[in-house]
């Protein structure tokens, strides 16, 4: 036998064997259940929450017309595709999910509005935009663990 | 025969039904797993009895590859196709049990080397062969290369990450395997 008489054989071997016996009983027994419980970014939107609410108090005062960076309209075109992306699916999420989601979101964007007025004041303020930059970050990583979790 | 060897897992591209299939199953739905589990037995027993050429050897690591399967389902992102990360993790099963078993014979005989294993299997030459039964009867190490590159689609540096041999090692190995089917079976 040549190599390409070889190579035609090996060709026609079937790529899908059923096994001679039924191992599903097998598999089932063996497989724990999924837990149960708090979605794992809730931790993380909570701290979130802390964290903008607090600078929240501090910009509050701070009034002008936003004028976002152009890190923030990066941030900010990624997080509304990734908002598109949870609305073409609205019911893969369960409404206590999303409610909470939403609460989060109002929290941040409230902190991300305060800082743009803060930068429209002054232009310069480098602590405002670390801020501002640090408060898209925190809002778009939230945004991205909930796309990852498990739908219903 | 090389370039021409289809993509691994070429034969379990996820449709539309796959993955709302995967999703279910993601959040625990066994029934979708089960689904899941139908669609893909057949390639990947096909895998784990050529890789092992022992039928009962294949069918306990078909059930090892699904339960392995279910565990690391949640992390599964949709990055590549489903049947392509459940083929991958397949091999990384059949092959993970191969090393700890390998392992645990050198230790109780301590063996210098897996050279020693590596004797062809006995076969009777008076029956004849086909190509099944040749490929079972190859050297565990020849096999294996000739399973993932010529019937799986791998490359060889794909198969040497995977195995833990040198890129070198796997040409040699499927040279070799490729060398001894013709013999056995042009006799």
């Amino acid at each position: 036998m040549n190599d390409e008489e070889l190579t035609r054989r090996l060709g026609e071997l079937p790529r899908s064997i059923e096994p001679p016996h039924d191992l599903w009983p097998g598999i089932t027994a063996r497989l724990a259940p999924r837990r149960r419980g708090l979605p794992r970014w809730l931790p993380l939107a909570a701290a979130i929450a802390l964290v903008v609410g607090g600078l929240s108090v501090w910009w509050v005062a701070r009034r002008a017309t936003p004028t976002p960076s152009p890190v923030a309209v990066q941030a900010q075109d990624e997080a509304a595709d990734l908002l598109v992306a949870l609305e073409r699916d609205p019911g893969a999420l369960a409404p206590a999910t999303i409610a909470a989601l939403r609460q989060n979101l109002a929290v941040i964007d409230s902190a991300i509005a305060d800082s743009r007025r803060a930068l429209a004041r002054d232009a310069g303020d480098a602590t405002a935009d670390r801020w501002l930059r640090a408060v898209q970050r925190q809002r778009l990583d939230l945004l991205r663990q909930v796309i990852r979790l498990p739908r219903s | 025969m090389v370039d021409d060897a289809p993509s691994p897992g070429d034969n379990l591209r996820v449709d539309a039904g796959q993955s709302d299939l995967v999703r279910r199953a993601q959040t625990g739905d066994t029934d979708a797993f089960g689904q899941l589990y139908r669609q893909h037995v057949g390639r990947v027993y096909a895998l784990c009895l050529r890789l092992e050429a022992d039928v009962a050897r294949a069918e306990e690591l078909v059930q090892d590859v699904f339960v392995r399967v279910w565990e690391r389902l949640p992390g599964f992102r949709g990055e590549s196709a489903f049947g392509t990360w459940l083929h991958r993790l397949a091999v990384n099963v059949v092959l993970g049990d191969r090393r700890a078993a390998w392992r645990r014979e050198r230790r109780v005989f301590a063996v210098e080397s897996p050279e020693v294993h590596e004797t062809p299997r006995d076969v009777d030459p008076a029956l004849a062969l086909d190509l099944e039964t040749a490929i079972a009867a190859l050297p565990p190490g020849a096999r294996t290369v000739l399973v993932l590159h010529d019937l799986e689609g791998y490359q060889h540096a794909e198969i040497a990450v995977m195995t833990g041999i040198a890129e070198g090692t796997s040409k040699a190995q499927l040279f070799r395997a490729r060398r001894l089917l013709r013999e056995r079976l042009g006799a």
